[in-house]
């Protein structure tokens, strides 16, 4: 694993609001064509980690590298897809999938942005304005204006925790079956959550951030092979294990404030 | 439905207006037949017309600037802290301050003529707008906001693509309110600077004790209200289609 080329690295990172540091000492790989998701508890700071890696933050120390350059703002090569999807309310379905590359001055040469219409099955709803689609259709919508763009890294903030639980089956199908056609732009992606089976189910790697200030608890690779299937995720054998495993890895923030060196130490044994 | 019962209403005021007018003394009060005949009288000789006119061109000129220049302070302050800062306290000391008080000072400035009747126009109608549109560019989702910034928008996009939409129908709703204050602004100003326009038309009807012919120019200034919120409501309708609440 450690011959894979890294796209971003995450250097000994801290991130703070004011005086309040909210990640401290954050070191992490992502590498070509990687799927690497971070679970955290409620305020354990993993969307303010994405929101950094996306060049929308500025580090308080340390350095996030793409391909070996420092991010310090947003670059067209990475995409993000929001949990509360951010789509335009005045623009039709199509003009928001299209926005990503019309606002970074791109041409849809290859007709990207009818055919992830297609795939993602919104052809039907192309003209329509977001509050006429359900929430489902309204995060294909945001997925497809991510993937519009064609990034080298797609970085998904709790995606699918706005939607009902039907409709997060069917999307992470949707988002296993584009990750895993060899036809498409081989993407790396970061995926935050705090739903652990969805972590397990998509994930190549999966990060536990916690603590106060937060920092990587348990950074452990899931053994499931691909293709995946939602469904029978839960008869692998490895899967009891690896949920136990980061189910604990989280329980730690249950430990009173006291005890919180103890933490510390688990940061060091993970590095 | 909306028709109708608008329509319904309208009728039963006519007719009830009508009833109770005949039994009143004609000096004092009027009816709407009277109205309607006084209407073509006035039409025949040129009076009303002249009149109107006169009215609607200060209007028209009162309101564009007044309207122009709300929205344009409206979006600097609504996303400059510094203009935003220095514009608070006159602008709410001026939006508190009924108008009408101003209007000898203008007329000091400004003398009786056409430019300070415009003036008096753009004074009423600049606040609402000013407010509306510094509320609407405030209210920004500024999760929104990060998605422009996350797809790499340049601030020109950012104003296009979200904040002049998104700010919209708060200016919407300033121009209606401004449209009411324009009216009264109009006749304001036709009172208390050189009398002319449909000002003119009520001061010396209600002194020739002519009350029907006082009220033809008050009904028109009625009809101009209702015309003109209905065309912005048209326009509303139509740029906010992708509103939940449009009608």
């Amino acid at each position: 694993m450690s011959s894979r080329t890294a796209k971003i690295l995450l250097d000994q990172i801290a991130l703070a609001f004011g005086e309040r540091i909210i990640l401290q000492g954050v070191s992490l790989t992502l590498y070509e064509h990687d799927l690497l998701c971070i679970v955290g508890t409620s305020g354990s700071g993993k969307t303010t980690l994405l929101r950094a890696i996306a060049g929308l933050l500025p580090l308080r120390t340390g350095r996030i590298l793409l391909d070996g350059a420092a991010i310090t703002r947003p670059t067209p090569r990475i995409a993000m897809i929001f949990q509360h999807f951010g789509l335009f309310p005045w623009k039709t379905v199509r003009a928001n999938i299209a926005y990503g590359l019309s606002v970074q001055g791109r041409r849809d040469e290859d007709g990207a942005v009818t055919r992830l219409l297609d795939v993602m099955g919104l052809t039907e709803h192309a003209a329509r304005y977001p509050y006429e689609l359900s929430g489902g259709m309204q995060q294909r919508v945001g997925l497809a204006r991510g993937l519009a763009v064609r990034p080298e890294v797609l970085l998904l903030d709790e995606p699918f925790s706005a939607v009902d639980a039907i409709t997060r089956e069917t999307l992470q199908g949707e988002l296993i079956r584009l990750w895993e056609d060899p036809q498409r732009h081989r993407i790396s992606a970061i995926l935050v959550t705090h739903d652990l089976d969805e972590a397990i189910l998509l994930g190549d790697r999966i990060v536990v951030l916690g603590g106060i200030p937060g920092h990587v608890r348990l950074h452990l690779e899931v053994p499931i092979p691909r293709p995946r299937a939602p469904r029978d995720l839960r008869f692998h054998p490895t899967y009891p294990q690896l949920r136990r495993q980061l189910w604990d890895a989280l329980q730690d923030d249950r430990v009173p404030q006291g005890a919180s060196d103890h933490g510390t130490q688990y940061a060091e044994k993970s590095k | 439905m909306t028709w109708g019962l608008r329509g319904t209403s309208l009728a039963i005021i006519l007719a009830l207006w009508e009833w109770y007018g005949r039994s009143t003394n004609p000096i004092l009060f009027t009816y709407p037949t009277a109205i309607a005949y006084a209407a073509m009288d006035m039409l025949a000789d040129g009076t009303l017309l002249s009149a109107l006119g006169q009215s609607l061109c200060v209007l028209s000129a009162g309101f564009a600037l007044g309207t122009l220049v709300g929205i344009g302070l409206g979006l600097l302050s609504g996303r400059s802290q510094v203009v935003a800062g220095l514009l608070d306290i006159p602008v709410t000391a001026l939006y508190a301050t009924p108008m009408v008080a101003l209007v000898p000072i203008l007329v000091l400035w400004f003398g009786f003529g056409t430019s300070a009747k415009i003036v008096v126009v753009l004074l009423f109608t600049v606040f609402p707008v000013l407010i509306n549109t510094q509320r609407g560019v405030r209210e920004v989702d500024p999760r929104l906001v990060e998605v422009a910034h996350a797809f790499c928008s340049t601030e020109y996009r950012l104003w296009t693509d979200l904040i002049l939409p998104s700010a919209l129908p708060f200016v919407m709703t300033g121009i209606r309110l401004a449209i009411g204050r324009a009216l009264i602004a109009v006749i304001v100003a036709e009172f208390y600077t050189a009398i002319s326009g449909l000002g003119y038309l009520i001061v010396s009807n209600a002194h020739a004790f002519q009350t029907a012919r006082v009220f033809v120019p008050i009904v028109g200034l009625m009809a101009l209200g209702v015309v003109t919120t209905g065309l912005l409501e048209m326009a509303e309708a139509r740029i906010s289609r992708w509103r939940q609440t449009s009608p």
